[in-house]
């Protein structure tokens, strides 16, 4: 189970996946959604991985591989627990 | 006099408010001139507007189950043996070897809603059928998320009523489950 909690996304183990810091405060509906299922964003045209449709051992992989790719995670997803 | 604007509004994330720009674009749509809440209000509007303002629609707004927490008044059995009202997800923090629960009670997050035995919301003189209007202000208690209540609302007017749209709370209330970084 991951857990995000302060803007922050971490693994099982408790070490840190991600930090979530766009300097634009982008919302989802700032995003457009492309053809793969992951998002565009419209101000600076980058990818964003659209973890909602991942696993967690492949938002793991992803994350551990391209630590600077831009994510948009759903706080509904199973694998991950909000803590407060 | 009620003007016809065009009205573009910033969203101030968690205010419960609207942002028409990421909605919609900008969209034309007339603004109600008040919302009232008690019969003082409404006399003085007459008064004011010399009764330009004959149209109105009267809502008995209700609590929203949705809406509706509990909380519960802790004291601290040690020193500094502090009196302290405690919301439910806090509770895991108030440990029975310093902590003893006295009294539990149901609170609601607009007091306001639970004495209030009616509204009404004015409308233009020329208000046509279907017409969609601005409502700045609502009565009624539109549950967004949390603790959250939808402020303000895009409505239809029936001839009798109106009719909000609810796809635009439904933005405020898909967003906050969104985070990107």
């Amino acid at each position: 189970m991951l857990n995000y909690k302060d803007e922050t996304l971490y693994d099982s183990e408790g070490a840190i996946l991600k930090a979530l810091s766009c300097p634009l405060k982008l919302s989802r509906d700032d995003l457009q959604m492309r053809s793969d299922g992951n998002f565009d964003c419209s101000s600076c045209h980058r990818k964003i991985l659209n973890t909602s449709v991942l696993t967690e051992a492949e938002i793991v992989s992803e994350l551990r591989s391209n630590p600077d790719q831009c994510i948009a995670i759903d706080l509904r997803h199973p694998a991950i627990e909000v803590v407060e | 006099m009620i003007r016809k604007r065009l009205l573009e509004l910033r969203d101030f994330a968690g205010s419960g408010r609207i942002d028409l720009c990421s909605i919609n674009g900008v969209i034309d749509v007339r603004e109600l001139p008040k919302a009232l809440t008690c019969l003082d209000e409404y006399h003085l509007i007459i008064a004011s507007m010399a009764n330009r303002i004959k149209n109105f629609v009267i809502v008995y707004p209700q609590p929203n189950p949705a809406l509706f927490y509990e909380q519960s008044l802790f004291r601290e059995i040690v020193e500094p043996n502090r009196l302290m009202w405690v919301k439910e997800h806090d509770y895991k923090y108030k440990t029975p070897d310093r902590w003893e629960k006295l009294a539990t009670k149901q609170f609601y997050v607009r007091p306001r809603t639970l004495g209030l035995v009616w509204g009404a919301y004015l409308l233009p003189d020329d208000i046509q059928i279907g017409e969609r209007v601005y409502v700045e202000e609502l009565i009624e208690d539109v549950h967004l998320h949390g603790n959250t209540l939808a402020t303000d609302g895009i409505a239809v007017w029936t001839g009798d009523s109106l009719e909000f749209e609810e796809e635009h709370w439904d933005k405020l209330r898909e967003r906050k489950y969104w985070k990107v970084g």
